[in-house]
């Protein structure tokens, strides 16, 4: 009965998508963004997008989902989005407090043409970012790619936005998880740190979208990379990027910036893939085997 | 957990000082827009209320429960009708967004009849669709939806790039519906437009009224026919409403939109009457139809199990026929007693509890009703995206202002039709009915039914929730699923308004019952005292190391 219109002749379509198995990048930039702590996502666009996204990933992850909006009206589209950002800035600092903003755009500021690094610069000139606060942007017009392409695109930004070579290394390795859950995101960090492997995961989502009941609401949860771990990123030994998709951009962007040696792998979905995970970052990490021989057996430590 | 009583919060917390407090952290120019949307009731002697700030723009940055014109008009109006085709002409997130995302139910006659609520149908356009424009592929996607589908109508959803780039899907519409010969029709329902979802409200009404009311002249035989307009069927809503109607011997034409087909709309210009139920998203219809049909309309509420009788027996008032009257009085006969049970139960565990209703253009107004029956008190409510004649009622109309936002969206001028137009009542009878207090083409409004000194809050932020939480401490919270965990987090139980979580129907006599039950096991439950552990409670270590 669900979908009794859906029968079994295979009829080619061009034009009309039904049913998609996908939806658009600013969702995907906004749940990379609620992976930084202490960060508010904003959307540049219209009320609309930011409610959609909010609402899905609530229900998905039944967690409050914090975000902003510049609420676009007819006057903004035509006159472009600046005024909005820069307010939304200054009213977000004021009233939230948060340490950082991480600005998408969407199809609408896309299609204007709104340059979010000059308006972001110009807040910064007029004093709408606090000392020691942040805003960083990603571009992620919901006409290209998908939710998957949105998460890479602001995963990227952190990167190239936060990471400085001091020269310093920090016996590091940066983790890309890619587009997967907090509780992925856990268990990755949990195998890094039963092989001893220093690390920085980012995004990072676990305790940010599975926190637990205290009776007392947090708006910036306990988790997620914090912004001194993402400057650090560039004095890292290494990157590992899990999945092509979400996370390759992101390795090799740090790699060209700040010469981080890279490796693209698959998602440790699977037994193979988490052999084939733990083994990549062993042999870059210099890690004895009995380290973590008995992992999974319940004896290591 | 304490019972508290409505006196003494009143007088512990002084609404003028709570109104300072939710505004003391914004900028000065934040806060000076919010404190007009901010108000203290206060009922003068002629039932006048202060003036309330409502449909502006809300300031970018201050997190919103609003969403857009596109979720008002596909989301909202368009979405509960099962048989049409509804393509979101733009990239593929809108579309995705509004697939089985509002629990508003269908229940098709047959196996054989359409229902395309399960699916989405989109354009998902891409980067080259925005430079070179994209009403080829809109054109090519709606000839597939009928080489497949084969449906009676279909129907366009403009999405914000759609409307930046230009593409005339009106044009697109009028084409492919002298080629194909079905009824296709556009809505330029762009996100940008208007400062929230009742823009969309607006521009599906036009669409509907222009391209479907009136386009299907068969008269149905029965007794007494009214539409139901502004009933969404959220949870089953509908269903039980029709039971009640049809009890009555009460036939509804159509339901605008919960539950609706494309054939009820096209036919609904042969009712008798139009019952409004949500006044914010509907009263649009309303008014065309009357001026254009002669079909007058009465503002009803089935939410309540009084209201639910008040509303009947201004429908039985209206037709003023000893039979519906009569039999009208039976059902309510009939059905009270169950009710009055229940509610007696619930109301010794209910009664002096504190809610909060922050949701919707009538829901928040509406469902007071079903708390005051079990004896709780409102404290604070307020809409989402009403306009100042939800809160004040109609008589406001001629002073609201029209703005940069507002005036954007089309105000279609109607006139009578010369062939369809006829007078359901005399003027002679329509004056006596008013004597009589029917009163037609009118909403009183949700402050003058709310206590003194309560807060009326208009399009409350995340901020304000926040501090009504930290307050007030109400017994619970209603609105929808973004504030949804921010609620329980804190520890407050939250009904959600917009969906009902997972329950329902909460219209009529039935759903009185169930909403009494459900809020009786949410806020009486034993759950809430459990969160904290009992290390938190004693941090200290203070057992004892040996047996005794």
């Amino acid at each position: 009965m669900l979908l009794r219109h859906t029968n079994t002749d295979i009829k080619k379509r061009n034009a009309l998508t039904i049913n998609p198995a996908k939806t658009c990048q600013p969702i995907g930039a906004m749940y990379a963004s609620l992976g930084i702590h202490n960060c508010l996502p904003h959307s540049h666009g219209s009320q609309g997008c930011c409610a959609y996204h909010r609402s899905t990933l609530t229900r998905h992850y039944r967690e409050p989902v914090m975000a902003a909006t510049s609420s676009f009206t007819e006057g903004s589209s035509v006159f472009g989005g600046q005024a909005n950002l820069i307010q939304a800035i200054d009213n977000i600092f004021t009233t939230y407090d948060p340490d950082i903003i991480a600005v998408h755009t969407t199809c609408l500021s896309e299609t204007i043409g709104d340059d979010v690094n000059q308006i972001t610069n110009k807040a910064l000139k007029d004093g709408k970012i606090p000392e020691g606060k942040y805003v960083i942007h990603a571009s992620t017009p919901s006409y290209v790619g998908s939710h998957v392409t949105g998460f890479a695109n602001m995963t990227k930004s952190m990167a190239m936005q936060f990471s400085q070579k001091k020269g310093i290394p920090n016996g590091k390795f940066n983790i890309v998880p890619g587009f997967v859950e907090p509780s992925d995101m856990a268990e990755i960090k949990r195998i890094l740190k039963k092989m001893g492997i220093a690390h920085i995961l980012f995004p990072d989502t676990s305790d940010v979208l599975n926190g637990p009941q205290t009776g007392k609401y947090k708006m910036f949860p306990n988790g997620g990379v914090t912004i001194d771990e993402l400057k650090s990123t560039g004095d890292s030994e290494g990157s590992i990027g899990l999945g092509p998709l979400a996370s390759a951009d992101t390795v090799r962007a740090l790699d060209m910036q700040c010469q981080v040696p890279c490796q693209v792998l698959d998602l440790p979905i699977g037994l193979l893939a988490t052999d084939r995970f733990i083994d990549a970052i062993r042999t870059v990490a210099g890690v004895q085997r009995t380290r973590f021989h008995q992992y999974g057996t319940g004896s290591a430590s | 957990m304490s019972v508290k009583i409505s006196e003494d919060v009143e007088s512990i917390i002084d609404p003028a000082e709570v109104k300072k407090e939710l505004l003391s952290r914004y900028p000065a120019k934040v806060a000076r827009k919010r404190s007009k949307q901010i108000t203290i009731n206060k009922i003068d002697e002629h039932g006048n209320v202060p003036a309330m700030g409502a449909n502006t723009r809300t300031v970018p940055g201050i997190i919103t429960q609003r969403g857009c014109s596109y979720a008002g008009c596909k989301g909202v109006i368009l979405g509960p009708t099962r048989d049409i085709v509804n393509i979101t002409h733009g990239p593929i997130g809108c579309g995705f967004y509004t697939w089985l995302t509002r629990r508003n139910q269908t229940r098709p006659a047959s196996d054989q009849d359409d229902n395309f609520m399960t699916y989405c149908f989109s354009t998902d356009m891409q980067d080259k669709d925005i430079v070179f424009g994209g009403e080829k592929k809109l054109k090519a996607a709606i000839q597939e939806a009928y080489d497949i589908f084969n449906p009676k109508a279909i129907s366009i959803f403009s999405t914000c790039p759609v409307g930046l780039i230009g593409d005339d899907v009106h044009a697109v519409a009028k084409e492919m519906k002298k080629k194909l010969g079905i009824n296709i029709f556009g809505f330029s329902c762009e996100g940008y437009r208007g400062v929230s979802q009742s823009a969309g409200h607006h521009i599906a009404n036009n669409g509907i009224f222009s391209h479907v009311v009136g386009k299907n002249d068969t008269i149905k035989e029965a007794d007494y026919k009214i539409n139901l307009l502004g009933e969404y069927n959220i949870g089953g809503d509908g269903f039980e409403i029709d039971r009640i109607l049809g009890k009555c011997g009460i036939s509804v034409v159509a339901t605008f939109s919960g539950n609706s087909t494309y054939d009820q709309f096209a036919n609904s210009h042969t009712a008798d009457l139009n019952a409004v139920m949500c006044h914010r998203s509907i009263n649009y219809v309303a008014d065309m139809m009357e001026v254009k049909y002669g079909i007058p309309w009465i503002k009803i509420n089935f939410i309540g199990a009084k209201s639910t009788a008040r509303s009947l027996r201004k429908i039985a008032q209206y037709f003023d026929e000893s039979k519906l009257t009569r039999k009208v009085e039976k059902v309510i006969q009939e059905e009270l007693p169950a009710i009055e049970k229940v509610r007696q139960e619930v109301k010794e565990r209910c009664r002096g509890k504190l809610a909060m209703l922050f949701v919707g253009g009538s829901r928040a107004h509406h469902y007071q009703e079903l708390f005051k029956e079990i004896g709780m008190k409102i404290i604070s409510a307020g809409y989402e995206f009403a306009h100042r004649d939800d809160y004040e009622g109609r008589k406001v109309i001629p002073d609201i202002k029209i703005d940069a936002d507002s005036r954007n969206i089309e105000e279609l001028e109607i006139e009578k039709d010369a062939e369809k137009y006829h007078l359901r009542k005399t003027q002679k009878e329509m004056e006596t009915l008013e004597k009589q207090g029917l009163d037609f083409k009118d909403y009183k409004g949700m402050m003058p039914e709310m206590t003194q000194g309560s807060l009326v809050i208009d399009d409350v932020s995340q901020y304000e929730t926040e501090k009504l939480l930290e307050i007030y401490k109400p017994d619970i919270y209603c609105a929808g699923i973004k504030e949804k965990y921010v609620i329980q987090k804190s520890g407050i139980p939250m009904k959600q308004l917009h969906s009902y979580d997972s329950g329902g129907p909460y219209a009529g006599f039935q759903g009185a019952i169930n909403f009494y039950r459900e809020i009786d096991r949410m806020i009486n439950s034993n759950v809430w005292k459990l969160i904290e552990s009992p290390w938190q409670a004693s941090p200290e270590l203070s057992a004892k190391y040996v047996w005794e």
